[in-house]
């Protein structure tokens, strides 16, 4: 286990491991964390995750943790890798299985107070438009070539049916559609998996919620974002569902059996890579953009949903909520960065970790290029939610990102055992907070008291010039699995 | 002798499976999976009215198991049926035919996503038994 005495400090909030540390380590494991927050990170294997990440070939300036980050297996959750596009590797789990699981923010024009009537009934209608559930299908099955459309096109496929405008696409990262997707790459289990599973949460730590806008910290930021006090805002949280899961699954397995033909000895089989230049990264990769195009859909599917149930509710003139921004937090992308002077291709590997690229920037959407791009860290539930600006500054220490969550401290079922569930439900209704649960087990799996302090952790993001705060939410509403 | 049971981990489920014989480790190991998608489920004697057969092939016994868990998770997944019942028509550290029953099944307590990799490492322990630690992600 990793102690404190092996961290040594670069900054207020940055600390590294060296690449001394260990035999294997090609360069150092950095961590943005305040004092408090290490605490709670060297209490699980997170960090010596990290230092093994920091073995793969390829991996340019620092293995990198956000201060949200936790144990996960082979990668820690709260981790960007950047390899270089001629010598490095391309690893699944340093992305993970849920495929571009992601967070979408829609504004809508009403006020928690104008909205407060109706609250109860859009929850309920929230609850019943988005099917959740281990497994459950959704309402638009698709398949053969319907599907993939959908694995190739992204949006697109979604503006072509009807579900999607164009506005909406240029509000999402990667314009909802990842190049050089191959539903191809793609294997049939995978389909079968997937495709009943359009527009479906899952569940878990999945989530669609209400928020209001309690504080506006940048407020010029935030008019540019749409952004206004009390204000109502929706937020979804799912990926790529069973699709993704077993893309991931193929690929890691493929991945470890062509690990000696490499040469490639790795200190966990969950590292398994390939040359980025291989036949099997070319092909993951192609997979894995079109299970990012999936979750695309997916989320794009919800917001139908989300729209359906606001006419519903609110009536048919009511205006509909609209795109703030559609973030990744699972994903590998070819990004330009500088890597000891000189800029160069890297692929980075984000495994619950999102981009965070400043004004100015050719990816940032026009929308958002004087500002930065929104950043979106949903807390746990029942605590705050955050909106956060990109910055350029996170170019250079983080590779253009930030964190993307609270960060578990407790396990599932330590979580389970400590906190009563039907108690937990009527804290959070006492509160005023309308709860949707398919599960009160899955209830008390993500309490607030199973995640680090949200605050905290985004104050740390903002310290070490990651992001900047913009406006800090808090739920109305929590619909989950 | 079979046995499994869960270790701490912060986000996903770490399990401890034991089993006095190889075949014994890998029925445990389907036990602890099973016990993850509805717990009690199998304990409760559903009628075992569907069938698969898996076949496995792998540089070693640990990649060998990982891989028939995961093969049985996504046939779950796509039959939505949960396989209580496995015999080996043939196990060795290489390679595997696996028959197996099952009943449907609608509603499951985790979404497991995946079987890793991670931490796995069939050994045998001072006692003689088989044992494992597998990472399941949830």
């Amino acid at each position: 286990m990793i102690s404190r005495e092996n961290l040594v400090q670069r900054g207020p909030v940055v600390w590294e491991i060296p690449p001394s540390f260990r035999p294997g380590m090609r360069v150092p494991a950095r961590l943005f964390a305040s004092a408090e927050l290490i605490e709670s990170i060297l209490g699980d294997r997170s960090l010596a995750q990290l230092t093994n990440v920091a073995c793969l070939p390829g991996i340019v300036e620092a293995a990198i943790a956000m201060p949200d980050i936790h144990e996960g297996y082979g990668f820690p959750i709260g981790g960007v890798a950047a390899m270089d596009v001629a010598t490095g590797v391309v690893s699944p789990g340093g992305i993970g299985y849920d495929i571009n699981c992601g967070v979408r923010l829609l504004l809508t024009e009403e006020t928690a107070a104008q909205l407060k009537p109706n609250l109860h009934q859009l929850a309920d209608t929230l609850n019943k438009a988005v099917p959740s559930g281990v497994g459950r299908g959704g309402h638009h099955p698709v398949s053969g070539a319907e599907l993939d459309a959908v694995l190739r096109d992204g949006l697109g496929w979604a503006i072509a049916r009807g579900f999607a405008t164009e506005e909406d696409a240029a509000h999402i990262e990667s314009h909802g559609q990842l190049p050089g997707a191959d539903p191809g790459s793609v294997s049939n289990q995978a389909k079968k998996r997937g495709h009943t599973q359009l527009g479906t949460m899952g569940a878990g730590n999945h989530f669609v919620e209400l928020d209001r806008v309690e504080t506006l910290v940048e407020p010029a930021v935030a008019r540019a974002y749409g952004l206004f006090p009390d204000q109502v805002v929706a937020l979804i949280h799912c990926g790529s569902r069973g699709l993704g899961h077993q893309v991931a699954t193929d690929y890691i397995r493929t991945m470890l059996r062509k690990l000696p033909d490499y040469g490639l000895d790795l200190p966990d089989r969950e590292l398994a890579c390939a040359p980025i230049g291989s036949a099997e990264a070319r092909e993951y990769l192609a997979g894995m953009a079109a299970a990012a195009n999936f979750a695309w859909v997916n989320r794009q599917l919800i917001t139908h949903a989300v729209r359906a149930s606001w006419k519903a509710v609110l009536g048919l003139k009511a205006s509909l909520p609209k795109i703030l921004y559609d973030v990744s937090h699972n994903i590998a992308k070819r990004e330009r960065h500088t890597v000891e002077g000189r800029l160069a291709e890297v692929l980075v590997h984000r495994k619950g970790a999102t981009r965070s690229f400043g004004p100015g920037h050719p990816d940032v959407p026009a929308a958002f290029r004087s500002t930065g791009q929104p950043v979106l860290i949903p807390g746990s539930m029942g605590t705050a939610s955050y909106v956060l600006a990109g910055t350029t500054g996170a170019m250079e220490i983080s590779f253009g990102s930030s964190c993307h969550g609270a960060g578990r401290v407790l396990s599932r079922s330590a979580a389970k055992r400590q906190i009563n569930a039907a108690a937990l439900k009527r804290r959070l209704t006492g509160r005023g907070i309308e709860v949707r649960a398919g599960s009160l087990a899955g209830l008390a799996e993500e309490a607030p008291e199973a995640y680090k302090d949200v605050d905290a952790v985004v104050n740390v993001v903002a310290q070490a010039g990651l992001a900047k705060i913009v406006a800090r939410l808090t739920p109305l509403a929590v619909v989950k699995g | 002798m079979r046995h499994f049971r869960r270790l701490s981990h912060t986000a996903d489920v770490r399990l401890l499976v034991r089993g006095s014989t190889l075949d014994d480790l890998f029925v445990a190991a389907l036990d602890a999976l099973n016990d993850l998608l509805q717990h009690g489920f199998c304990q409760s004697a559903p009628r075992l009215v569907r069938r698969t057969t898996i076949l496995a092939e792998a540089t070693d016994r640990t990649t060998l198991l990982i891989d028939f868990l995961s093969a049985v998770l996504t046939r779950t997944m796509l039959e939505r049926v949960v396989f209580c019942q496995v015999h080996f028509r043939e196990l060795n550290d290489r390679r595997l035919t696996a028959e197996l029953r099952g009943a449907p099944l609608d509603r499951f307590d985790h979404d497991v996503k995946a079987v890793t990799y991670h931490e796995a490492a069939i050994r045998q322990a001072a006692d003689g038994a088989y044992e494992t630690l597998v990472v399941v992600d949830v």
